[in-house]
């Protein structure tokens, strides 16, 4: 049986990914207003995949 | 303690559903409204749901033949409204406030209507809960950020395969034939420059030998000088013997050796002349000779060299060869000024871009996916263990376990261990596994929630069973709400108290 993650856990794992607990916090603030959530959800997906584009590209 | 609510609350209620105007007061603990069929009581209940979730569509609150309508809720010296319009097209919009403790979950784990998650499904015969448990522990946000990101990377490798990036495959390509042109054309160039060197090699041993000659002419000519002054010493001195002859006329022995001197210059006069002659004409040979070269190099320099110009035409069509090679490769390496999403940009950078960006989603996908089986997992286990723990505060007989399995399928183990599929289940056990499994949902997610309401639901349960859960949800819920079906002889709407 998986153990219950702790929060320290989760943070540990996010930072793996960049980004993804500032996008984690964001994405979910919008999706839990429903109306145009996926929509947006979409754009932000595709704004924070940008970012790591640029980021990894230009070597910073 | 329980959030938000504690204290008398009342409702008050206009163009709700078939509601003209009602007013209701609730207490803590349990409220039965009591009234006969089509008197209200799911108006009523819609109502008091659209101040904490949204659930319900605004167009199944508002009156049908009303504008306007309201739900306003007073506890304490707050009051909460909530106001519904119909539009000129016929929608109905709602707006105004909700109360603090406002959650759209509530609907599914705090509201058993007939058409409320669990009582659907149950009824219905379902048995599949991973939806009903995504929408409780927000299970359901990972996943629509895993399908998005997922449609994303399905978007992008799409484009990616599709005819502008694969035209960009052809590059290397490309740059080995640009490669090979340059090449050939280099080669051809290296052999007109061979043949132009070997051309001016020929002008240079002319022009040497033409030095050659004019060297020889110039020595020649003072030859000749020497010779013609020589000639002139002689006859100079041949005259100067004439004259002594003419003075040595009584001697003849002087005479006769004077005559003889000049029979020699005569004789040295005559070889002087011959050689003078000579060189002469050495001077024309080589006059002639000197001419010839010079047209000679003249023709030279001005003739093309001998096979260049095949050379040169092979030059021509591989330059042209190879400006056509570069636009091919420009238009492969770069989209073009009028494309909608990169004009101008290099494809091997937007290429680069988008790989990065498939990364990342995948990144992005594969930490939701781990963080919503965690999430799921754990709902369904704190679900569980509230479920078996109602079962047994409330000693419930004829079921020995209820449980969902990691596929989220809901599982009736009777007490002889026999498993009992949802749909066999009489309408009794069918509610009372509803309420159930909402009780636990609210205990799992919203255990501050303060409210359960309970919409006619009890029907087909006796009244000592319908008691009991009551009970039961009373000890868990400050404020407890039922709808009671009573006589037609009852007038409107009326509720009773129990502390």
């Amino acid at each position: 049986m998986r153990k219950r993650t702790t929060k320290t856990e989760e943070s540990s794992s996010g930072h793996m990914v960049p980004f993804i607990l500032e996008f984690e916090r964001q994405a979910l603030s919008i999706l839990k207003d429903e109306a145009k959530g996926k929509e947006q959800l979409k754009e932000m997906l595709e704004d924070y995949a940008a970012r790591y584009a640029r980021q990894s590209t230009s070597g910073a | 303690m329980q959030q938000g609510m504690q204290g008398r609350v009342l409702l008050e209620l206009e163009n709700i559903g078939c509601l003209k105007r009602a007013e209701l007061d609730f207490k803590p603990g349990l409220n039965i409204i009591k009234a006969p069929n089509a008197s209200g009581k799911t108006s009523l209940i819609k109502g008091l749901t659209s101040m904490f979730s949204d659930k319900i569509p605004p167009a199944h609150i508002l009156a049908l033949n009303d504008l306007n309508g309201r739900v306003k809720l007073r506890y304490g010296s707050q009051i909460y409204e909530k106001i519904f319009r119909r539009t000129p097209s016929g929608s109905v919009v709602a707006g105004g406030s909700m109360l603090p403790f406002a959650d759209h979950r509530a609907f599914d784990a705090c509201v058993a209507l007939a058409e409320t998650g669990v009582v659907h499904k149950i009824t219905g015969g379902e048995a599949a809960f991973r939806e009903y448990l995504e929408n409780l522990s927000y299970g359901k946000y990972y996943s629509m950020v895993i399908s998005a990101a997922q449609e994303l990377v399905n978007e992008s490798s799409r484009e990616l395969a599709g005819p502008s990036f694969r035209k960009f495959e052809a590059l290397p390509l490309l740059l080995t034939e640009l490669t090979n042109l340059h090449i050939e054309r280099d080669q051809i160039e290296e052999r007109i420059e061979k043949l132009k060197s070997a051309h001016e090699v020929e002008v240079q041993s002319l022009l040497k030998k033409m030095e050659e000659k004019v060297s020889a002419f110039s020595r020649a000519e003072m030859g000749l000088s020497e010779l013609e002054r020589t000639l002139a010493r002689e006859q100079e001195g041949e005259q100067q013997l004439r004259s002594f002859l003419e003075l040595a006329d009584d001697s003849a022995k002087v005479a006769t050796h004077i005559k003889d001197g000049i029979a020699g210059s005569k004789e040295r006069q005559s070889k002087i002349k011959r050689e003078i002659a000579e060189q002469k004409g050495l001077l024309k040979s080589l006059k002639n000779e000197v001419e010839t070269l010079k047209k000679q190099i003249e023709q030279k320099r001005t003739k093309e060299v001998r096979g260049s110009k095949e050379l040169v035409r092979e030059i021509n069509r591989l330059n042209k060869a190879v400006i056509l090679k570069e636009e091919e490769i420009q238009r492969a390496e770069r989209f073009p000024s009028d494309d909608s999403k990169y004009p101008e940009r290099l494809v091997i950078e937007v290429r680069k871009e988008m790989m990065k960006k498939i990364e990342w989603l995948d990144k992005v996908i594969e930490h939701f996916q781990d963080k919503y089986m965690r999430r799921m997992t754990s709902a369904r286990l704190r679900f569980n263990r509230n479920v078996n723990k109602a079962f047994d505060e409330l000693e419930l007989k004829g079921f020995e376990k209820v449980f969902l399995d990691q596929d989220f399928a809901l599982h009736l183990v009777r007490e002889n261990s026999i498993q009992q599929p949802v749909e066999t289940l009489s309408a009794s056990e069918k509610l009372t596994i509803s309420l159930i499994l909402m009780l636990a949902a609210k205990e799992t997610f919203l255990p501050d929630f303060p409210l359960f309401i309970i919409d006619e639901l009890t029907l087909s349960y006796d009244p000592e069973r319908f008691r009991h859960i009551v009970n039961y949800i009373r000890r868990r819920v400050p404020y407890v709400i039922v709808t009671s079906l009573v006589s037609s002889g009852v007038g409107g709407l009326q509720i009773a108290y129990e502390a």
